[in-house]
């Protein structure tokens, strides 16, 4: 009888299997705590009990997030709402899932003492990611005539340590504690949350073609997820084993301090209110702010529709 | 135990013992002391001098292979502009390098962006050695490896100079850990064109630094300007962990300094305090390339000799102190030892024996001078004892002759009382006591032809010069008086027979009368003393006036007036000498006249013997206890019914 049974069930889990189709969630970036909600989710079986047969697949050097949706490589990724609010734009819909970062954790480490205003900064040498993020960067410069020259890199730390360039910009659960964790002591901090310019950042997106098709699919993915962020949250230290776990497995250089770091900045950057509970929703009024800002400097021909690029849902 | 039972503790080379004992212990330990931190200090000085030394040799060898480097990418980078017109001979170019030098694992030609129109972006010829050794050469730019954002390619472009790379995992080019020397080139305008680089593998690094072996369990690490590790035992920690993330949430001033330092080329050392115990850091940097070099040795295994040191010498101090007890109790038992033969010998001495042996001294030391001021005491006690017994012999003696002569002298002195027991018109009583064994004071009376003769006196000074004249005095007025019927007269003649040869000038105050007992007539004379009272019948108390006088044996010839009255019966004749109303107490109060008169007037009533038994009784109440400085006498007449 019991042998009946184990067929019995072995045949449903794989009738199962075979309904949950595999969905391929690629972060924007390789392993780190940025993303530890989703490998919570992944990890404690989340994903699994929503019926979901979630892949984790990060991206390469040569294959960026955008690259792999757009390809098809991967149906949902996450990515800066400017990003995905440029891409909208250009060539591919996107829809907002789950509106993780709710400030902006630019900042922007320079050698000079005193630095209080980016005026302070003009005609200066500049670090900025190769791979983009500098939008609203370059629309101060722009805004403001600062003649910065900007110096497109991959890695800041050693070209700020040679003093190869004045200032750089960088994260505030990334660089900054990398260069804590190298013995700098910046000159100056400029926080762009704290001047005008606390946009909200990292999201999980997915096509809208993807999303039409799959709108319930989406819906468990992003409710998952945000169950994994809530886990994390109470869970810092469990968190941090998973995402070390992944980190190890990529052969990522970093350790777990700087990963804690990451970690507790990144969680603090999901509140809405500081010590909030994170809403996991797209502020309107900010993206309407940010909207209005790629426009005038013709980061995007016409401004996004929010309900659009909210799925229609919110 | 000790001799005479006394314990180790209580005796005198007990606590001498314990004294040295304890001082040199004191002394040994601070001495030990004292050794023990100069030995440290110059085992940490030696050992830090060592660590610098090897660290010294590594950084030199170090240097020296990156100046190798330096020398063959400079000897070969002035190759590349007269060969700018053929990329591929860019390739005989970087593997001459790896030809010319054995540390360099890889070496390019890194163009700007469309140099050769050809190439397009990415043209870098560059030579490697695959795992064979054999020399490889490749393009190494395209889409996925675009080496233009590499820190190799874009420092030394941006400051226009030659740059050492921090180390970096390179799986792009290399597929090791590496780090690249590069140089940027310029053409004619100034304008750069390429970065000519050479790869060196941290393999040999590794090998260098952590073949150091400065100390048996020290262990050595590496890290770069941006503090990441690149050499360390813990392979987990290269390039993942720095010397701040690996320290986290430790906090203190070594840590610090010795981070600051290491990230700031500083050489220098400190001592660390972690959970696993005391660690030595020394370090110091790659001045080429500003990576501190790093020797961690446990605090113990450098203090390894010192503790040994400090174990052997505790050991040796226990062992000196025990000998050293043992031989500072038996010595000073020793030299104690005679000093108990004393403590006998004086205790024979207390019991009398002064003649005991006294232990034999062949010192001269002190216990010699001991010896002689016992041998000298023994002498001056016999002698003083002897002497004692004469003096006791004599004073004894003396005693005696003074108990006869009291005898004597009281035996001239009538005491016979009542003296006059057959006869019924006259009570008398008189007595005397001499302040020492015998005194100056007298009296005397007897009855011719119904006239009491009578006489009480007081001679100047006291004991036997004055027990003498009282006893010439007396004799002389018992053979004197029966020849004369005036008291004047008798007194004359007593005065004349003192003051003939009186070269002591010794005198006597009296008074004397004849009392005739049918007609209460009462004839007189004073001699400078004190003017009896009269107690009346009706017990009034008043003195008899007296000529003053002189006192007897002063001035021979001198002519004493008599005097008279009349006694009525029933009254009586107090005679008294100064013993009596200048008796003191202990505060030096007197007796006083007055005192002498309230006493006679209450006893007005009572016989004569009572009267001087009641005045002897309350002048001795009065002196309570003081000493008796003076005779006393008394003499009391009553002319009877």
């Amino acid at each position: 009888m019991k042998k009946y049974l184990m067929i019995l069930c072995m045949a449903v889990a794989s009738l199962f299997h075979a309904h949950a189709q595999q969905i391929t969630f690629t972060p924007q970036w390789t392993p780190q705590s940025q993303f530890a909600g989703y490998y919570a989710a992944l990890e404690n079986g989340y994903y699994a009990e929503a019926g979901l047969d979630v892949a984790i697949v990060h991206p390469t050097s040569s294959n960026n997030s955008m690259d792999m949706i757009n390809d098809g490589t991967s149906d949902i990724i996450t990515s800066e709402l400017i990003q995905a609010m440029m891409t909208t734009d250009a060539d591919m819909k996107l829809v907002n899932l789950l509106q993780t970062t709710q400030h902006s954790t630019l900042v922007l480490i320079s050698r000079t003492k005193n630095v209080r205003d980016f005026a302070d900064l003009a005609g200066c040498r500049i670090g900025t990611w190769k791979v983009g993020f500098s939008e609203i960067p370059h629309m101060i410069d722009e805004e403001q005539h600062l003649d910065i020259e900007w110096v497109k890199l991959i890695n800041s730390l050693n070209l700020y340590i040679a003093g190869a360039i004045d200032a750089t910009l960088a994260k505030s659960y990334n660089e900054l504690i990398l260069f804590s964790m190298s013995g700098i002591t910046p000159g100056s901090v400029l926080y762009f949350s704290e001047h005008g310019y606390d946009f909200p950042e990292d999201g999980l997106y997915v096509s809208e073609a993807f999303y039409k098709k799959n709108p319930e699919k989406c819906r468990l993915f992003a409710e998952a997820s945000k169950k994994g962020w809530d886990w994390v949250r109470d869970n810092r230290e469990d968190a941090l084993d998973i995402v070390m776990k992944y980190v190890k497995e990529s052969n990522v250089p970093t350790n777990r301090y700087n990963q804690k770091w990451m970690l507790d900045a990144i969680l603090e950057a999901h509140e809405d209110v500081k010590g909030g509970t994170p809403s996991y929703r797209l502020d309107e009024d900010a993206f309407n702010r940010l909207n209005e800002a790629l426009v005038k400097y013709g980061y995007i021909a016409r401004p996004v529709v929010y309900e659009r690029f909210t799925g229609g849902t919110r | 135990m000790m001799k005479n039972g006394r314990k180790f503790k209580n005796s005198l080379s007990g606590r001498l013992t314990v004294g040295v004992v304890i001082v040199s212990a004191i002394i040994f330990t601070l001495t030990c002391t004292v050794f023990i931190r100069m030995a440290a200090n110059k085992v940490r000085e030696e050992a830090t001098k060592h660590a610098h030394s090897e660290l010294s040799n590594t950084i030199h060898q170090i240097d020296a292979v990156l100046n190798a480097v330096e020398i063959a990418v400079e000897n070969t980078a002035w190759l590349v502009p007269y060969r700018l017109a053929s990329p591929d001979f860019m390739y005989s170019i970087t593997e001459r390098m790896l030809q010319n030098n054995e540390f360099i694992c890889g070496a390019a030609v890194a163009f700007e962006p469309h140099y050769y129109a050809s190439e397009g972006r990415y043209f870098s010829p560059y030579s490697y050695r695959d795992p064979n050794g054999e020399i490889k050469s490749k393009q190494l730019g395209n889409e996925t490896y675009d080496y233009h954002y590499m820190d190799w390619y874009q420092i030394p472009k941006l400051l226009d100079e030659p740059y050492w790379s921090e180390p970096y995992y390179d799986d792009g080019g290399g597929e090791m850990m590496m780090t690249t020397y590069s140089k940027p080139l310029y053409d004619e305008y100034g304008n750069l064109y390429a970065i000519i680089t050479a790869d060196l593998s941290l393999e040999w690094l590794t090998e260098l630094v952590g073949g150091i072996q400065a100390f048996e369990r020290s262990y050595n690490l590496m890290v770069s300007r941006n503090a990441s590790f690149i050499v360390h035992p813990d392979h987990n920690l290269i390039l993942n962990e720095t010397i701040y993330s690996s320290t986290y949430g430790e906090d203190d001033e070594s840590l610090k300094k010795m981070q600051d330092d290491m990230v700031n080329c500083r050489a220098g050392q400190v001592l660390r305090d972690k959970e696993g115990g005391k660690f030595f850091v020394f370090y110091s940097p790659v001045e080429t390339t500003c990576w501190s070099v790093a020797i961690v040795c446990p605090r113990s295994e450098l203090y390894l000799g010192v503790k040994k040191l400090r174990s052997l010498l505790i050991f040796l101090g226990v062992i000196m102190l025990l000998l050293m007890m043992y031989l500072s109790y038996h010595g000073i038992r020793k030299v104690v030892a005679p000093v108990e033969d004393f403590s006998d010998v004086a205790k024979k001495i207390a019991h009398g024996e002064f003649d005991a042996e006294l232990p034999k001294i062949q010192s001269q030391d002190e216990l010699k001078d001991l010896h002689d001021s016992f041998e000298y005491l023994q002498q001056s006690l016999v002698r003083y004892i002897d002497e004692l017994k004469s003096t006791t012999a004599n004073k004894e003696r003396i005693e005696s002759e003074l108990r006869i002569a009291q005898a004597i002298q009281m035996g001239m002195l009538p005491k016979s009382f009542p003296a006059f027991p057959d006869r019924d018109d006259i009570a008398l009583a008189a007595k005397i006591v001499p302040a020492k064994e015998v005194g100056g004071d007298l009296y005397d009376f007897f009855i011719e032809n119904d006239k009491l003769y009578f006489i009480v006196g007081d001679v100047s000074g006291k004991g036997i010069p004055a027990s003498l004249v009282m006893a010439v005095t007396c004799r002389l007025f018992r053979s004197i008086a029966s020849f004369h019927d005036k008291p004047e007269e008798i007194i004359t003649s007593l005065n004349d027979s003192l003051s003939d040869g009186n070269e002591s000038n010794m005198f006597c105050t009296a008074f004397l009368g004849i009392l005739d007992l049918k007609t209460g007539r009462l004839d007189y004379c004073n001699a400078g003393h004190n003017a009896p009272l009269v107690i009346g019948s009706n017990g009034n108390v008043s003195a008899i006036p007296v000529e003053p006088n002189l006192p007897l044996g002063l001035f021979n010839g001198f002519p004493y007036q008599g005097q008279e009255t009349k006694l009525e019966k029933g009254t009586m004749l107090y005679l008294f000498t100064d013993g009596v109303n200048e008796a003191e107490d202990m505060e030096m109060n007197q007796f006083g006249d007055d005192r002498l008169v309230s006493l006679l007037e209450k006893n007005a009533g009572a016989e004569p013997k009572e009267i001087v038994e009641t005045t002897f009784a309350q002048v001795q109440l009065h002196a309570d206890g003081a000493n008796q400085s003076d005779d006393i006498t008394v003499m009391c007449i009553k002319i009877c019914q």
